[in-house]
C-alpha cells in the first residue's frame, strides 16, 4: 500500500540501493507528523456513529428529494437511511487509515479505485457525499495539527467524488 | 508492501472496524521510538559493506570445503555472487526495519528464493549460516552504546534480529 515509507522504499529498492539521506529524510517527517493522525484516527472511532449520522441528516436537508425518492437505495425508508449512514461511515472509516498510515493509500486502493462505476451502476450521486464530509469537515470540531491530518484526507476524498 | 502503519490497517479493514485504543497506542509508541529505529538504519546503510565482507569471510573459514576445489560456491563468480546475495539480504532487512514489517523482505527477497537456490544447487544451509554471521555483526553495530544516550533499545533489536532470522530460515 502507498505510504510514506513503502514509497520511499520502493524508490530506493528501484536502484538497488539502500535508502538516500533524502528519503531517510522525508521518512523523519513523516514520523514526526505520525502522532497527529493517530490522534486523528482516534477521534473517528470515537466518533464514527455520531458523525455519520449528523453528515446524513444535513445531506437529507441539503438535498430533501433524496428523503422522497422511492427505491431502496434512497432515503425515503429507514432501510435507504441505514444504508446512507453506512457508506458515509464507510468513506470515514477509510479516511481515518489515511490518518495512521499517513499517506492517501487506502482511499485510493479501498474506495476511489471503481467509484463512478459504482456509484453511476447503483444510481446514487456523488454529490450527497461530497455534501456529507463536507459536513464533517466543517463540524468535527478537532483543531490544530489533529484537525490538519483529518482535512486533508476529508478535502482528498471531497476532490476525487468532485 | 505494507508498513506497521498500513499492516494494522489492513487487518482493521478486514473486519470493518475503525483502529481499537490499543492499535492505536501501540503505533503510537513505535513513533515514539522512531528515532531510535532510524539511528538502526543509519548504522547498518554506513556499516553495510563490511557487514557483509566480515561475513563472507567467516563463512569461508568455517566452511572452506564450499568454497573450495569441488564446492559448490568454487570461483570468483560463484564467490561475488554470494557476496551479493549477502548484500541483498542485508539491504531487504534495513527496509523492513525502517517499515517495522517483514512484507517488503518476504515480497521482494524471500519468497522463491529457496526454489532458485535448489535450481542453481546453492547450498541454502550455508547462505543461511552467512545471514547469521550478519545478523550478530548488525545487532553489535545498532547495539553500540558508545557515544550516544543511552537508552532501551531491546525491542528494537530482537526485531532486527528477526527480520535476519526469517530470512535464514527462508533459505536453510
Amino acid at each position: 500500500m502507498k505510504t510514506p515509507v513503502t514509497e520511499s522504499i520502493s524508490a530506493a529498492d528501484s536502484r538497488g540501493a539502500y535508502l538516500s539521506n533524502t528519503e531517510m529524510q522525508a521518512i523523519f517527517g513523516r514520523f514526526s507528523r505520525a502522532k497527529a493522525g493517530l490522534e486523528a484516527a482516534r477521534a473517528f472511532a470515537a466518533n464514527s456513529k455520531a458523525w455519520s449520522e449528523a453528515a446524513a441528516n444535513s445531506v437529507y436537508q441539503k438535498f430533501p428529494y433524496t428523503t422522497q425518492l422511492q427505491g431502496s437505495q434512497y432515503a425515503s425508508t429507514p432501510e435507504g437511511k441505514a444504508k446512507c449512514v453506512r457508506d458515509i461511515d464507510h468513506y470515514l472509516r477509510t479516511i481515518s487509515y489515511c490518518c495512521v498510515v499517513g499517506g492517501t493509500g487506502p482511499l485510493d486502493e479501498y474506495v476511489i479505485a471503481g467509484l463512478s462505476e459504482f456509484n453511476a451502476a447503483l444510481g446514487l450521486s456523488p454529490s450527497w457525499y461530497v455534501a456529507a464530509l463536507e459536513f464533517v469537515r466543517d463540524n468535527h470540531g478537532l483543531s490544530g495539527d489533529v484537525a490538519g491530518e483529518a482535512n486533508i484526507y476529508l478535502s482528498y476524498a471531497i476532490n476525487a467524488l468532485s | 508492501m505494507l508498513d506497521a502503519f498500513s499492516r494494522v490497517v489492513d487487518q482493521a479493514d478486514k473486519k470493518g472496524a475503525y483502529l481499537s485504543n490499543d492499535e492505536i497506542n501501540a503505533l503510537s509508541a513505535m513513533v515514539a521510538d522512531s528515532n531510535k529505529r532510524l539511528d538502526i538504519v543509519n548504522r547498518l546503510n554506513a556499516n553495510a559493506s563490511s557487514i557483509t565482507a566480515n561475513a563472507y569471510r567467516a563463512l569461508v573459514a568455517e566452511q572452506p570445503q564450499i568454497f573450495g576445489p569441488g564446492g559448490a560456491c568454487f570461483h570468483h563468480r560463484n564467490q561475488a555472487a554470494c557476496i551479493r546475495d549477502l548484500g541483498f539480504v542485508l539491504r531487504y532487512v534495513t527496509y523492513s526495519v525502517l517499515a517495522g514489517d517483514a512484507s517488503v523482505l518476504d515480497d521482494r527477497c524471500l519468497n522463491g528464493l529457496r526454489e532458485t537456490y535448489q535450481a542453481l544447487g546453492t547450498p541454502g544451509a550455508t547462505v543461511a549460516s552467512g545471514i547469521q554471521k550478519m545478523k550478530d555483526a548488525a545487532v553489535a553495530i545498532a547495539n553500540n552504546p558508545n557515544g550516544i544516550t543511552k537508552g532501551d533499545c531491546s525491542t528494537l533489536i530482537s526485531e532486527l534480529a528477526s527480520y535476519f532470522d526469517r530470512a535464514a530460515g527462508a533459505v536453510a
